[in-house]
């Protein structure tokens, strides 16, 4: 699970931010490295395609380029970076939607039906032998199968809660929503997902 | 909803101060039905697994430092070039974009499904096959999804195809889609 990040403290990617807005691309080069992980992890779970979730990354980084001047220092850099991959992320998963509505047909998301397929997410498993591995990786597809289930804002909200294990303060400020928003649509969404586990079951 | 009810979820996920979390789960330890609730949560909670995130390719920054470097050079060669340069390129702009909407609109009108097929047919009377027919509705309706360069591209091919369709090789007369009788022949 990723480290909580840490509020209220001195934010070095301001400094870094400032000299990306001035055009150093060194600098530039310097907030992708620090943040390239975070951001690509977000993307994968939040888009369950590892090739979509690299592509998305990068648009989500050349748009902080993009955008740099315009970065208020409200909050963290960390949570303004957020606040871009996850609505970059949204687009794409109703682009996505819309997609597979006009072809009515498979669009993304389908890789995992056919259960020969190999997970998105494939293992560095530290599971010690293939009947653990094999189980571990039919609970990570149920789960990818549920998530992709739920509506893009809880989605958005369960993803930021629980794999990149943000406060529900921050979860607020990347989405810009309300504290009490967050507190419901997680508990929505577990609602959701609890239902799907017990009809599985 | 009960407020007890709605703390779950900040239990679980580590949101309370030691001392609201100790009030809660003193309730939760009470109340059976939130006892259930709170079990059920934490399960599902507990079995949401991913596997880890894939890790950036090694040159994953580089390239996206080269893509920055691109597109802030482009934008810096636009801010030196001359001033005639940069009003010539505004103007060919605000032109194409005029002349896109008027084609854009002339089109849907042209190439909307229910008018175009009918309109052929009358035209074409009973030189046109139904094959014809299905390959423009397929064309109109394939129209949606194109982006509005390819949609102008789509209109001129239809123009072409018209008059290919309406030129009598034996004659040499072509004709028109506005241009037929009463009963649907070409005009000569």
């Amino acid at each position: 699970m990723t480290e909580r990040p840490q509020e209220n403290e001195h934010d070095p990617d301001r400094g870094i931010l400032e000299r990306v807005a001035a055009g150093d691309v060194e600098s530039f080069g310097v907030l992708v490295e620090r943040h390239e992980q975070r951001i690509l992890g977000l993307c994968e779970r939040m888009l369950h395609q590892p090739e979509e979730a690299r592509d998305a990354a990068q648009e989500v980084f050349l748009k902080a380029f993009r955008k740099a001047g315009t970065y208020r220092p409200r909050g963290k850099v960390t949570t303004w970076l957020y606040r871009i991959a996850v609505n970059h992320c949204l687009n794409l998963l109703r682009r996505r939607r819309l997609a597979k509505f006009l072809s009515f047909g498979e669009v993304g998301g389908s890789q995992t039906d056919n259960p020969n397929d190999r997970p998105a997410f494939d293992p560095e498993d530290p599971a010690p032998d293939a009947e653990q591995r094999l189980a571990a990786t039919r609970r990570w597809r149920e789960t990818r199968r549920q998530i992709d289930a739920l509506p893009a804002s809880q989605r958005a909200v369960l993803v930021l809660a629980k794999f990149e294990n943000l406060t529900y303060r921050n979860i607020a400020e990347v989405l810009q929503i309300t504290e009490g928003a967050v507190e419901s649509r997680l508990f929505r969404a577990m609602q959701r997902l609890r239902e799907a586990q017990e009809n599985r079951g | 909803m009960n407020p007890n009810k709605r703390q779950l979820m900040r239990l679980l996920h580590g949101e309370l101060t030691p001392t609201e979390a100790a009030r809660l789960e003193a309730v939760i330890e009470r109340d059976d039905a939130l006892r259930t609730t709170y079990e059920q949560l934490a399960a599902t909670w507990q079995r949401l697994e991913l596997a880890e995130p894939q890790l950036p390719p090694i040159d994953f920054a580089t390239a996206i430092k080269a893509a920055a470097r691109q597109e802030r050079d482009y934008e810096l060669s636009w801010a030196r070039a001359p001033m005639w340069a940069r009003t010539g390129a505004a103007v060919a702009l605000t032109a194409g974009m005029t002349l896109g909407l008027v084609l854009g609109s002339d089109l849907n009108e042209t190439l909307a499904p229910e008018t175009l097929a009918p309109k052929t047919l009358a035209a074409l009377g009973n030189r046109t096959t139904l094959a014809d027919t299905a390959a423009m509705e397929d064309m109109a309706q394939d129209d949606f999804d194109l982006d509005p360069l390819s949609l102008a591209e789509i209109y001129w091919l239809s123009i072409d195809d018209q008059e290919q369709l309406f030129s009598d090789p034996a004659t040499g007369v072509t004709g028109s889609p506005g241009s037929t009788d009463s009963s649907g022949g070409i005009v000569r």
